[in-house]
C-alpha cells in the first residue's frame, strides 16, 4: 500500500527498479480483477508487473501524467491470487486502495512535486557555487584588470600589435588610468570577498533550504493525507472496514465479525505528551501514517482532518518559509512591501479549506478560525516578532549602540546593494526609523491577523451557507466545485484590492491617487461583485428547499438531516453507511 | 560460421591498421626516414589515426555510451594534455606517444560525449558540473599562479609564449559539451514529450 514517485520517464522509474521481470510471473486472476476494477473505476488500461527483488514496498503505483504502473513483489503477487480465493474482498481491498492513487492523480502530481522541488534544491545549490565563484572571479580579476597596463600588455606579444587610432581612441586617458589603478589598490579584498560570498548565500540559501524542508518535511505530509483519502475510498466501495482493516492488520477479516477482540470504535487513546511528540517526530518524514492512527480513521473519518491547532502550525509554517523566500535580496527589492500578501492569501486559502470538514459536520468554527489564525500569524511572523522587541527593547536601554549597529548594517547592506549608505545613517532620525519599523511590523502582522479573522468569519459564512442548498441540482459533484469557486474569488478580491489597499493606506497614503492601484482594485471588485450576485441568485434558488417535496426546511443544517415534511435525507451523498 | 557484415569486416580491418599504426608510433624514434618519407609518414598517421578512432568508437558506440567510457577518453585527454603541453619528457618516443593519443582523445571526445548525450539524460548536469570545475579552477589557479587575466589572454592570443595553462583541456571539453548538451537535452526533452502524448 504504498507508492513511489511519478517521473518525468517511466522508462527511468523502470530501470531504477532492480531485475525487474515483466510478465515473468503470470497470475491471471489477479491480473483480471485488476482490469475489472479499472474499468469500473473509468482507468485506462495499466501497464502492470512484477518484480522479484524484495523492497521495502510490496505494491506500489508510479508513472506519468499518462503512463500509469502497477508494481508489485512476486511474492506479494503469488499472497494476493491466494487469498482471491480465501478472502476475495481483502485483495479487492488492496487493489481499490492503490488505484485510488490513479484517479485522484496522486502519483503523478506528487511525483511531479517531488521532482520539482529536488530540482529546485539541485539548481539553487548550483546557483549558490556558480555565483559565488563567479563573484570571486570578478573580484579577482577586478584588480588585476584596473592595474593592467594595456599598451604594455600588447607590446610583450612576439609580433606587436598596433591599436590603431581608433581603437586606441576608446581607452581611457593615461590620468583616468593612473586614478583607476590608484583606486585598484585601495580596494580590500577580504571584505569584497566576503560581501561576495555573503551576498549570493543569502540570495540563494533560503531556496535551497526552504525547498529542501519543503520536500522533506511537507511533502510527506501530502502523502500521508492522500493514504486517508485511499483508504476512505476504499470503505466508500466496500461500504465494510473489515476487509480493508485485515489488508492493513494481516488479521483475517472472519476474525472481525466474530471474536470479541475486535477493535473498539473508540479514537486513538490520548498518549502523554512526550510520546505524543516523539511519534510526531518520527511520522514527519514518513508517506504513511501510523497503523494505528489509519485503523482510527476508517472508524472516525473526521479524524482524516487536523485539528485547528495542527493546520494553524502547518501553515504557519509554510507562511514563514514563503516569507523567507520572498526576502531574499533577490525577491525583496522587487516585492518590497508586498512580501506579507502572498503569505496572508496562503493562509487564508488553506484556512478557508480547512473549514469545510468542520462545517460539514454541522460544527462551530469559531474557535478554529480564530486558534488558527492566531498561531499561523504567530510563526508566521515569529522574526518580525522578535525584531521589534529587540529593536524596541534596545532603542530603550542603550539607543546609541542601537545607532551604530544600525548604521554597522545599513553600511553593510549598501556594499550588497550598491546603495549609498549616507543616504541611510540615522542620528537624529532614528526616533523617526524606530516609529516606522514598528509600523511596519504592526503592517505584517496585526493588520493579517484582523484581516484574516475577518475574511474567515465572512467566507464562513458564505461556505455554511452553501449546505443549506438541499436542492441544488447534482450538488454531491457541484457544491464541492463551488466552495473553492468561492474561495478563490474571495482569494482575488484580497490580492487585488483589500491587500493593497490597506498596505497603502497604512504606509504611502500618498499614493493612492496612483491610477495602477485604483484599476486593480477595480478588477478585484468586479470579480467579487460578480460572484456574489451569482451566489445570492443561487441561494434565494436553492436554499432551505427540499429536493423531494420542494417545501422550505426549518432549522439549521445538520450531518444527515431529513426534510420536517416529506422525510427525504438532505445532502444523502455526504454519508456512507458501512460495517465497522 | 556466420557470415560477416560490410561494417564488422572494416572493422577488423580497422583494428589491424589501428595495430600497425601503434606499433609505428612506438617505433618511430627508431625509424630512420627523413624528408618526403617522414612528410608522409606524418600525414598518414594524423589523418588515419583519428579516422580509425572515429570509426572504432562507433562501430563500439554501446559501450562508449557510458559514464565511464566518456570518463576514459576525458582522463586520457587531460593527462596526455599535461605531457604534451605542460611537462615536456626527455623521451621523444613517449613524447610522440602522448601526442597521438591527445590527438585522437581531442578528436574522438566530441563523438564519445555526443553519443553519450544522445544515449544520457544527462548533458545539463554535465555542462553545469563542468562549468563549476572550470570556474573554481580558474579561481585556485588565480589564487596560485596570478595575473590570471594575463594568463588567460596569452593562451587565447596567438604568437605569446605562455605558462602552462592547466584548464585548457577542460575548456576543450567545455566547448563541444556546450552544443552538443544542448542538442542532447533538446533530443531528451522531445523524446519525453513524445512518450508521454
Amino acid at each position: 500500500m504504498q507508492q513511489t514517485i511519478a517521473n518525468l520517464s517511466h522508462e527511468m522509474e523502470l530501470s531504477r527498479i532492480p531485475q525487474l521481470m515483466v510478465g515473468q510471473i503470470k497470475p491471471n486472476r489477479l491480473q483480471r480483477l485488476i482490469q475489472r476494477l479499472s474499468e469500473r473505476f473509468g482507468l485506462r488500461p495499466l501497464q502492470w508487473t512484477t518484480k522479484i527483488n524484495p523492497q521495502k514496498e510490496q505494491i506500489h503505483t508510479f508513472g506519468t501524467r499518462r503512463h500509469w504502473y502497477l508494481a508489485m513483489e512476486a511474492t506479494t503477487a503469488h499472497q494476493l491470487q491466494l487469498d482471491l480465493t480465501t478472502q476475495p474482498t481483502v485483495t479487492k481491498a488492496i487493489l481499490i486502495h492503490e488505484l485510488h492513487h490513479f484517479t485522484s492523480g496522486d502519483y503523478w502530481q506528487l511525483g511531479y512535486l517531488a521532482k520539482l522541488f529536488q530540482q529546485t534544491g539541485w539548481l539553487w545549490g548550483w546557483g549558490v557555487l556558480f555565483s559565488i565563484g563567479m563573484g570571486l572571479l570578478l573580484v579577482l580579476v577586478a584588480v588585476e584588470f584596473l592595474t593592467l597596463d594595456i599598451v604594455d600588455f600588447l607590446n610583450q606579444l612576439s609580433e606587436p600589435f598596433s591599436l590603431g587610432e581608433e581603437l586606441a581612441s576608446l581607452l581611457p586617458a593615461q590620468s583616468e588610468i593612473d586614478i583607476l589603478q590608484e583606486q585598484a589598490q585601495n580596494i580590500n579584498l577580504g571584505e569584497a570577498t566576503f560581501l561576495t560570498v555573503t551576498f549570493f548565500f543569502t540570495v540563494f540559501m533560503p531556496f535551497v533550504i526552504v525547498t529542501s524542508i519543503l520536500w522533506l518535511f511537507f511533502w510527506p505530509k501530502l502523502w500521508r493525507t492522500r493514504e486517508f483519502y485511499a483508504d476512505a475510498e476504499v470503505v466508500h466501495q466496500q461500504k465494510s472496514i473489515n476487509p480493508y482493516r485485515s489488508a492493513l492488520t494481516g488479521i483475517p477479516s472472519v476474525a472481525f465479525l466474530n471474536s470479541a477482540s475486535t477493535p473498539t470504535h473508540e479514537p486513538v487513546p490520548q498518549k502523554p505528551f512526550r510520546q505524543q511528540l516523539w511519534q510526531w517526530l518520527k511520522q514527519l518524514r514518513t508517506n504513511h501514517p501510523l497503523l494505528e492512527i489509519r485503523l482510527a480513521a476508517l472508524h472516525h473519518p473526521t479524524q482524516i482532518f487536523d485539528q485547528w491547532f495542527k493546520t494553524g502550525l502547518l501553515v504557519g509554517s509554510l507562511a514563514l518559509l514563503i516569507n523567507i523566500i520572498l526576502q531574499t535580496p533577490l525577491t525583496f527589492f522587487f516585492l518590497n512591501r508586498v512580501t506579507v500578501h502572498f503569505s496572508t492569501l496562503i493562509i487564508f486559502i488553506v484556512a478557508a479549506l480547512s473549514l469545510i470538514p468542520l462545517l460539514v459536520q454541522g460544527h462551530k468554527t469559531y474557535t478554529a478560525i480564530v486558534g488558527l489564525i492566531t498561531i499561523a500569524i504567530g510563526i508566521q511572523s515569529i522574526f518580525i516578532i522578535f525584531a521589534i522587541g529587540a529593536i524596541l527593547a534596545a532603542y530603550f536601554i542603550a539607543p546609541e549602540a542601537l545607532d551604530t549597529m544600525l548604521t554597522n548594517a545599513v553600511v553593510v547592506m549598501s556594499g550588497q546593494t550598491a546603495l549609498s549608505p549616507q543616504d541611510y545613517l540615522f542620528g537624529s532620525e532614528l526616533s523617526a526609523y524606530i516609529v516606522g519599523f514598528v509600523k511596519s511590523g504592526i503592517a505584517q502582522t496585526i493588520f493579517p491577523f484582523l484581516l484574516l479573522i475577518v475574511a474567515l468569519f465572512i467566507i464562513n459564512w458564505f461556505l455554511r451557507r452553501l449546505f443549506y442548498w438541499y436542492a441544488y441540482p447534482n450538488a454531491d459533484r457541484r457544491l464541492m466545485q463551488i466552495a473553492y469557486g468561492l474561495i478563490s474569488i474571495f482569494a482575488i478580491f484580497l490580492i487585488l484590492a483589500v491587500l493593497p489597499l490597506l498596505t497603502t493606506i497604512w504606509q504611502e497614503p500618498a499614493e493612492l491617487s496612483s491610477l495602477f492601484i485604483w484599476f486593480w482594485v477595480l478588477i478585484g471588485s468586479t470579480i467579487f461583485g460578480l460572484g456574489l450576485a451569482w451566489f445570492i441568485k443561487q441561494d434565494r434558488l436553492y436554499a432551505h428547499f427540499c429536493p423531494a417535496c420542494q417545501r422550505k426546511v426549518e432549522g439549521d443544517y445538520e450531518l444527515g438531516k431529513t426534510c420536517n415534511h416529506c422525510g427525504q435525507r438532505l445532502h444523502p451523498w455526504l454519508l456512507v453507511e458501512y460495517e465497522g | 560460421m556466420n557470415e560477416l557484415t560490410n561494417a564488422q569486416r572494416v572493422t577488423r580491418v580497422a583494428w589491424i591498421i589501428f595495430a600497425i599504426n601503434w606499433m609505428l608510433v612506438l617505433l618511430a624514434v627508431f625509424l630512420p626516414i627523413q624528408g618526403w618519407a617522414a612528410l608522409t609518414y606524418g600525414v598518414w598517421l594524423l589523418l588515419s589515426m583519428p579516422a580509425l578512432a572515429l570509426w572504432l568508437v562507433w562501430h563500439y558506440r554501446v559501450r562508449f555510451q557510458t559514464k565511464r567510457s566518456l570518463f576514459l577518453i576525458i582522463a586520457l585527454l587531460y593527462i596526455s594534455g599535461i605531457f604534451v603541453f605542460g611537462y615536456r619528457l626527455n623521451q621523444p618516443a613517449l613524447n610522440f606517444v602522448f601526442t597521438m593519443i591527445f590527438w585522437n582523445c581531442a578528436i574522438t571526445i566530441g563523438l564519445t560525449m555526443g553519443l553519450f548525450f544522445w544515449k544520457n539524460d544527462f548533458s545539463i548536469q554535465f555542462i553545469g558540473i563542468l562549468s563549476l570545475l572550470l570556474l573554481w579552477g580558474l579561481i585556485f589557479l588565480g589564487r596560485s599562479q596570478g595575473a590570471i587575466l594575463q594568463l588567460f589572454i596569452c593562451n587565447n592570443a596567438t604568437g605569446m609564449s605562455c605558462p602552462y595553462w592547466p584548464l585548457a583541456p577542460l575548456w576543450c571539453i567545455f566547448i563541444w559539451a556546450l552544443p552538443l548538451g544542448i542538442i542532447g537535452f533538446i533530443r531528451h526533452t522531445l523524446q519525453l514529450l513524445r512518450d508521454e502524448w
